[in-house]
């Protein structure tokens, strides 16, 4: 290290240490993330059971309509979505902390990969027209089975049906925006990876 | 928690610095520190010693910064590489010593990330190959990355090199 090196680090050791417990922060955050974790997975089980129950109230009954059972599908389809959703998130945040052990190119170079992945499966031209089809062919089948059963004096509590046929399109609507912002936010990641990218590797190719 | 609490101890003040390098003083900065901190602790047990323990904090380090910088620039948020702080009040001696070292880390946040990261593992002591090692890049590249990278600096600090070699303050 030179005279000039050496001046610089001085200075730049001088910064002082924040005024900050790390341990006392690093802990809490830990804790934070776990409880989240917690909360989601108790949240899903809750749901889950609460509908078991209720079905199995509605079978020992003998009153399981055909509304009831478009309920079951789409409660079987949210169990699936929801597995695939906590399994994926998992695996991402494990993915993540491995890649932060990686060298900085690797790790942009992956960050991208994952990024590019997510964006595809989000913007697949199939996927989003099969969703599309089977979602817009469920809800107009539900709202029609539904007018019947009302019509025929079968529904026994038609607010129920009616709130759940509106929970069910609310959620697809909600789905819907999430993934825009989604494929939004992805874009633009992808980008400042992009330029970050292209700054790692001016170095070597000989500019700054 | 235990082996978080001697990283901590030995790196601590190290993880400041390098957060320096990303963000400007602030709330953000802090952020990154904490950021930073639980990422270790997480990182540590899969530490298996085919690596020097301290190249290893750095090269997380560098890598939450590098996260952080994808985000705040995917999220639109102002360019804040060259931001200073504002001056605090306090004895004289201790408010220059202060500008002075935000000044130096306000330039260093305006260098090219390749050769701030560099730079900053230059000035933290740390080897050419140890460099090397936290980049994963050659020794050679670490020299000349390092060379340009100082040039960068004398000029946005304004110094300039005289004949003999010194530098000087304009």
């Amino acid at each position: 290290m030179d005279d000039e090196l050496r001046r610089w680090a001085a200075t730049w050791k001088q910064m002082e240490g924040l005024d900050m417990d790390i341990v006392r922060r690093a802990q809490s955050a830990y804790r934070i993330d776990a409880v989240r974790q917690l909360l989601e997975v108790l949240g899903a089980g809750v749901g889950v059971v609460g509908f078991a129950w209720w079905l199995g109230w509605k079978l020992s009954r003998g009153e399981v309509s055909a509304v009831d059972w478009v309920l079951v599908g789409a409660e079987c389809c949210a169990l699936v979505y929801l597995g695939v959703f906590f399994r994926n998130s998992a695996r991402q945040r494990a993915k993540s902390r491995e890649l932060l052990s990686d060298t900085p190119q690797s790790l942009v170079n992956d960050l991208m990969q994952v990024h590019e992945r997510e964006l595809h499966a989000w913007v697949n031209k199939w996927a989003l027209a099969t969703c599309g089809l089977v979602g817009v062919t469920g809800i107009a089948w539900t709202v029609i089975t539904t007018i019947r059963a009302n019509a025929a004096g079968k529904l026994q509590s038609p607010a129920l049906a009616w709130g759940a046929l509106c929970f069910l399109v609310l959620s697809l609507v909600a789905l819907a925006v999430f993934g825009r912002y989604r494929v939004r936010f992805l874009r633009r990641e992808l980008s400042s990876l992009r330029d970050i990218q292209r700054e790692l590797d001016a170095s070597e190719r000989g500019g700054l | 928690m235990a082996d978080a609490d001697r990283v901590f101890a030995e790196f601590g003040a190290m993880l400041s610095r390098v957060a320096a390098m990303y963000a400007p003083p602030g709330a953000d900065r802090e952020d990154l520190v904490q950021e930073m901190a639980v990422a270790l602790v997480r990182a540590l047990p899969r530490h298996r010693g085919d690596s020097s323990l301290r190249t290893y904090v750095y090269r997380i380090a560098h890598n939450c910064g590098i996260r952080r910088l994808a985000r705040r620039r995917a999220a639109g948020a102002p360019l804040d590489e060259a931001v200073v702080a504002a001056p605090t009040p306090g004895p004289e001696r201790e408010v220059a010593a202060r500008e002075g070292v935000e000044r130096l880390a306000s330039a260093v946040r305006t260098l090219p990330l390749g050769a701030r990261q560099v730079l900053v593992l230059a000035l933290e002591g740390l080897t050419h190959a140890e460099i090397g090692e936290v980049l994963g890049l050659a020794e050679n590249v670490v020299s000349v990355r390092l060379h340009r990278a100082r040039a960068a600096l004398r000029a946005l600090l304004g110094e300039v090199a005289d004949e003999t070699g010194e530098r000087h303050g304009r």
